[in-house]
């Protein structure tokens, strides 16, 4: 959570627009990345990060804090707006994308055998449910605590520990 | 694969980040867009909205006993201060002069009517006496009241004017 975000917040309610840039810079990458990761196509993650701190901004007067950080709740609209999007659909990346992203954003790793290795991840990923998928992003490549997740997801953190051991189990088995 | 691994390969792909032109359109646009009107929800909701309203009554109640004060106070207020520039505005003047008005109305209406008696008086004397039926017009009569209004001369001497003058000349 970012440090003094709830005054940040508080302060972006009445108005000030600076505070709520502030929000901006700290969330954009986390929300940005896990729109990307499900939709793989960075045009659209634009568009629908875009969409995602727009609303938010707009309605932030329904954000109340009750013990779970500002990102929880862009999360979940970050959720909503790519389920609107693309109904959800599940992700579409091919080793051949990973092998040569048409994307103008690059995966991690500098090698090839690295790339393969992403690719096959992210293959494995887009086998799994929607939830799972968010689960996942949430958990290990936001690094979100598990109360984080389940309030962004609506469950309770059992829910979430038991979705992210089921996803998990999955994953190792489509790597095999 | 190995869970450690797959988690390892995972959390390396929050090096992912938007490019920093998109971050800047985007951050200047979203945060130049209008703000959606505050919305209040289930009680508290209810709480504003009835406070809305009566807050709206009790504005115009104000507002109505405001305007009433100021138009009975105004005036009184800045009386002492045009009451020499305009006379017309003091009252108690105004009934004076009404007052003296109406006196001089009355007198004038007296004199009017003591003057409308005489001619009527004097009018029927001269109808009588042109008609020859003035009984109480008599020769004697007349003589008599004559006499009583006639300058009593008791020296009956005539007085010679021209010596008194003469004399007092001298």
């Amino acid at each position: 959570m970012l440090e003094g975000e709830q005054k940040l917040v508080e302060r972006a309610k009445e108005g000030e627009s600076s505070a709520f840039g502030l929000l901006y810079d700290y969330y954009l990458p986390k929300i940005y990345r896990f729109v990307l990761i499900k939709v793989g196509q960075r045009e659209e993650a634009e568009d629908i990060t875009h969409l995602t701190f727009l609303k938010a901004w707009e309605s932030i007067d329904r954000y109340s804090y009750r013990g779970y950080s500002f990102g929880s709740w862009l999360y979940r609209i970050a959720r909503n707006v790519v389920v609107d999007h693309y109904r959800g659909a599940p992700i579409q990346i091919s080793l051949e994308d990973a092998n040569e992203p048409e994307s103008d954003e690059p995966l991690p790793g500098h090698d090839l055998d690295t790339k393969v290795e992403y690719a096959k991840v992210m293959r494995a990923l887009s086998k799994l449910g929607a939830l799972e998928q968010d689960v996942i992003i949430m958990r290990f490549v936001d690094d979100l605590p598990v109360r984080d997740v389940a309030e962004a997801i609506g469950k309770s953190e059992g829910a979430v520990k038991l979705i992210q051991h089921r996803a998990m189990k999955k994953l190792k088995d489509y790597l095999k | 694969m190995e869970e450690r691994e797959i988690s390892g390969i995972l959390s390396k792909l929050s090096e992912i980040e938007p490019s920093a032109d998109y971050a800047l359109r985007s951050r200047g646009a979203i945060l130049a867009a209008p703000r959606l009107p505050r919305r209040y929800f289930g009680l508290a909701g209810i709480k504003r909205y009835i406070g809305e309203g009566v807050g709206f009554a009790i504005s115009i109640g104000l507002a109505s006993i405001t305007i009433v004060l100021l138009l009975i106070n105004v005036p009184k207020a800045l009386s002492p201060m045009i009451g020499n520039r305009l006379p017309g505005s003091d009252t108690a003047a105004l009934v004076n002069d009404v007052d003296a008005a109406v006196k001089d109305i009355d007198i004038h209406l007296q004199e009017a009517q003591l003057f409308d008696t005489a001619a009527q008086k004097a009018g029927s004397a001269l109808k009588e006496t042109a008609n020859g039926r003035a009984p109480h017009i008599n020769q004697s009569l007349i003589q008599k009241e004559s006499d009583g209004v006639a300058p009593q001369v008791t020296n009956t001497e005539p007085v010679n004017i021209d010596n008194i003058l003469n004399e007092l000349a001298k």
